[in-house]
């Protein structure tokens, strides 16, 4: 399975629709993925580097790719599809993402795509997950890397929600985490 | 203790010695020379640029790369997984990203000294304004593993900048299905092509139902290919050839034992001729075991020789069988021996081996046959009755004995084919052409350099100099002049500079990207101020490594793959570079040695004749090298006219010739005057026995060893033709047993 696809089923969960709120939150598994443009925060606390580096933007899913697109403090495109990662920064010309991205297991072997797109079958290849619920009626997945690729980068993966995903937390082996909140904005 | 066991005795004491003499050379430090450049006498390259490009560019074919490709993406990664793993665990491979991680510690520790750029002036402004503007991307956009560390050292993450642009083509890594790297063993060795066979065999039957495809692409697949080819024709020639050897003596002498004692001889022969010469060189080139081929033939012409003259003679003692053969052997043996000693004359160490390992070898022929065959060649029960039938036999074989005129015409027509060939003769050295290599291989390489985006080809920048920052000025400039879009995959300096390139790029970086951007990233990113980030160097990657060799004599070479457009050339003049292609220099190699081979049959002729006519003293004598002669080039230009070139192989089949030529014409001129027809028959054997062991492989598909075959098969014939009508072994009226009298 392409990088791309490991990835984009997650981005689809976490931008499940705003109209299904009101309802009991369903199953992780029974979440749809929608085509709309979903707002995120996106949040990297990095070892030693005084402040979090924060950053916002839309994410927008769609069959063919996840567009994810950052507006603060700069403005960063970065499309997922089936033949790679392509990056534009600053309105510069796009380019295809490599040693930084699409070589890098934390894309390509994350299911982190997958998981974009809603695709909880295709995240239980790459973790073992354990579900459950939390006091508000939202339900939380935690997911540990299966393969020693991964493990070696990513310590776990925190996913939240209810009719969408709400939060996802990675915390990477060297202390460095990364928290991205959606529909915020 | 009886003859027989004297003789016994005589060649396990034979075997053992020389024997020894093999192990114990060959366990101190003799081997065998397989580099068919290493001594060539005259090469654009030093012995020890010769010998450092041989090591570099041993390194490449030994490189090895897979694609595996399947209709679903996830079944071809499993599959890659799964070969990788096979690899690994055979012990015969190491995957190129099994060194990812020492690539990448490379790179961090040397990223301010290193560029994705050609030169330090082509960092522009705009250039470090996008490196910024990366670096931004890169924090900020999705997924890029950004560490805090990394950023603290790296704020214009240029590592991730090198990683991308250098070492792309690292392990393939940008493409998931592709692996690359290196075998463990020699490309070269059969043991490692079946190895390695067998395994992708097995790892293709196990993912046959996932409709996973391979394409391949290294050296040890086509040799495997190639070999695999060879052992099949050689198996089916060699088996017909030795079929037809079994059957001949057989029907000779009607008794198995004659076929293991002659095949005995010929491995004793060989085994002396090579411990003699690993006695006297530190290395045998393996060009001299090829023309050693001539001693089979010889071999079998003095046993041949020894056991007819005995069949003929009722099976006499040993001392009485000697007496038969003592003379015409020794004729052959000295005049055969002296020409190859004229050898020694050329003053080329491939010629003075093959001098004394041909020496050494025949006087073994020659030993061998007089004290060990002739005692240990059992006389038939009915020795009487043998005999008779022996006799028939010969009669026989003398009855369809060609008569002078036919011998006359035969004689004629083969001179003139010589000549016409002479006229329409060419050559071939190019060893792109001696086997044309595997459209299906070729297909699947085709393949993997498409996802490798790396060139084909066998040319080769070679940079030197006396140090290795000197070889890295001498890598710098060549590819300044050449373009860094010459260099087919990887180049040491792309990786480690020279001194003075690494001073100007840290100026550069410096001065367009740390100094207008270095506070704003300190702001944006919220870095400290002036912080000091101690990195120790890392070890060069093992890879980089494969790509420099110090010479024995203490100079450095530097080796980058060159990509090459059908059609095009490359003109370039360095000093201290310069383009090797490797193909090229093993055809001029086999070129020297097609040249080098003809003057020393040309001398060993000379020194042949001039030795026959100090034993005879007559100019006739001089006959018993002149027939050979003419048949070496009968051998040599008569296939021209079936549009065969001349070769290399050509030559070797002509030392074959000179070997047995000699052997004919010498046993016919000492059966002058006698009246007895069993040389004739002798002869007739031998000559047979060449043409089926060697001259069979004319029918071969692969052009060296065709070339060799075709030489022997005609040259036989014309060795036989034209000694039996100069020494008048022919039928002449209906007194076929009187044939060879004169």
């Amino acid at each position: 399975m392409t990088l791309a696809k490991r990835l984009v089923p997650l981005l689809s969960l976490l931008v499940s629709a705003p109209a299904l709120a009101e309802l009991p939150c369903p199953a992780p598994e029974a979440l749809s993925p929608i085509t709309e443009a979903q707002s995120f925060t996106q949040t990297r606390i990095l070892s030693g580097v005084d402040r979090p580096l924060v950053s916002r933007g839309s994410v927008l899913v769609t069959p063919e790719a996840v567009e994810w697109t950052v507006t603060d403090p700069v403005e960063v495109k970065t499309r997922m599809a089936e033949d790679g990662i392509f990056q534009s920064v600053m309105g510069g010309p796009e380019e295809p993402v490599q040693a930084g991205g699409a070589a890098n297991p934390i894309v390509s072997d994350s299911g982190l795509i997958a998981l974009l797109r809603g695709d909880f079958t295709a995240v239980d290849t790459y973790y073992d997950t354990e579900k459950s619920a939390l006091q508000d009626g939202d339900w939380q997945v935690q997911m540990a890397p299966k393969s020693d690729s991964m493990s070696a980068y990513v310590t776990d993966i925190t996913v939240t929600g209810c009719q969408a995903i709400e939060t996802i937390r990675l915390r990477q082996t060297n202390g460095d985490e990364m928290h991205v909140t959606f529909g915020t904005e | 203790m009886g003859q027989r066991a004297r003789a016994g005795l005589l060649f396990a004491l034979w075997l053992a010695l020389a024997g020894t003499i093999v192990a114990i050379r060959l366990s101190t430090g003799a081997g065998f020379d397989t580099n068919i450049r290493s001594i060539l006498p005259s090469e654009r390259l030093s012995p020890g640029a010769q010998a450092a490009v041989s090591e570099l560019t041993g390194s490449f074919a030994d490189r090895v790369a897979f694609l595996v490709r399947a209709e679903d993406p996830g079944a071809a990664e499993d599959a890659r997984t799964d070969l990788n793993e096979r690899l690994t665990a055979s012990g015969l491979f190491v995957d190129d990203q099994a060194t990812g991680e020492d690539t990448a510690r490379w790179i961090f520790a040397n990223r301010n000294e290193l560029l994705c750029e050609e030169r330090p002036e082509d960092f522009t402004d705009e250039t470090a304004r996008r490196v910024w503007q990366q670096a931004l991307g890169r924090v900020y956009g999705v997924g890029t593993p950004v560490s805090g560390d990394l950023l603290r050292a790296d704020p214009f993450l240029l590592t991730f900048r090198l990683a991308d642009c250098l070492s792309a083509r690292v392990g393939g890594a940008n493409t998931p299905s592709l692996l690359s790297g290196r075998l463990t063993e020699p490309a070269s060795s059969l043991a490692t092509q079946d190895r390695l066979s067998v395994l992708i065999a097995e790892w293709q039957a196990e993912w046959r139902e996932e409709n996973v495809e391979l394409a391949r692409m290294g050296t040890v697949f086509h040799a495997a290919h190639a070999a695999g080819s060879a052992r099949g024709e050689i198996s089916r020639v060699s088996g017909l050839g030795l079929f037809g050897v079994i059957a001949l003596f057989l029907f000779a002498f009607r008794r198995p034992s004659a076929i293991l004692l002659v095949a005995a001889l010929i491995g004793a022969s060989f085994l002396t001729g090579l411990a003699v010469t690993l006695l006297l060189f530190s290395e045998v080139h393996l060009l001299v075991l090829v023309f050693a081929a001539m001693l089979v033939g010889i071999v079998s012409d003095y046993a041949v020789h020894a056991l007819a003259a005995r069949a003929s003679h009722g099976w006499p003692d040993a001392k009485a069988s000697r007496a038969l053969i003592f003379r015409p052997l020794t004729v052959s043996m000295l005049t055969t021996m002296a020409g190859f000693a004229g050898l020694w004359l050329l003053g080329l160490s491939l010629f003075a081996q093959l001098a004394v390992f041909a020496i050494a070898g025949i006087f073994a022929a020659w030993a061998l046959v007089l004290y060990v065959l002739v005692p240990l060649d059992l006389a038939p029960r009915a020795s009487a009755m043998a005999k008779q039938d022996w006799s028939e036999r010969v009669d026989a074989m003398a009855r369809y004995v060609p008569d002078r005129r036919l011998l006359l015409f035969a004689c004629a027509a083969l001179l003139l084919a010589t000549l016409l060939g002479v006229l329409r003769a060419t050559t071939l050295d190019d060893v792109r052409q001696f086997q044309p290599r595997d459209a299906g291989l070729m297909a699947e390489e085709e393949t993997v350099l498409d996802a490798l985006g790396a060139g084909n080809g066998q040319l080769y920048l070679v940079s030197e100099g006396d140090s290795l920052d000197a070889a890295k000025l001498a890598e710098e400039d060549a590819i300044g002049l050449l373009g860094r879009d010459r260099i087919a995959g990887l180049a040491y300096t792309k990786f480690d500079p020279s001194a003075e390139r690494r001073q100007v790029t840290r100026d550069v970086l410096q001065t367009r990207l740390e100094s207008p951007y270095i506070a704003e990233a300190q702001e944006q990113f919220g870095l400290e101020r002036d912080i000091e980030i101690s990195i120790s160097r890392p070890a060069r990657p093992a890879w980089l490594d494969d790509l420099h060799v110090e010479a024995a004599n203490g100079q450095h070479y530097l080796i980058a793959q060159l990509r090459t457009e059908p059609g095009t050339s490359i003109f370039f003049s360095s000093p201290d570079a310069q383009i090797v292609d490797v193909a090229q220099t093993y055809s001029d190699a086999f070129a020297a040695y097609r040249r080098l081979a003809g003057w020393a049959l040309g001398l060993a002729n000379l020194v042949a004749i001039f030795v026959v006519s100090l034993i005879y003293r007559t100019l006739r004598a001089a006959l018993i090298v002149a027939c050979p002669a003419a048949a070496m080039l009968g051998g040599i230009f008569i296939p021209s006219l079936l549009g065969v070139p001349i070769s290399f192989f050509s030559m070797a089949g002509a030392m074959v010739l000179f070997g047995v030529g000699i052997d004919y014409a010498a046993f016919f001129y000492e059966a002058r005057g006698k009246r007895e027809n069993w040389t004739l028959a002798a002869v007739l054997i031998s000559a047979l026995t060449t043409e089926l062991s060697m001259g069979l492989l004319c029918y071969s598909e692969t052009f060296p060893v065709r070339s060799f075959g075709l030489t022997v098969a005609v040259g036989v014939l014309c060795a036989l033709t034209y000694a039996m009508l100069v020494f008048g072994q022919f039928r002449s009226g209906e007194q076929a047993s009187d044939a060879g009298n004169m």
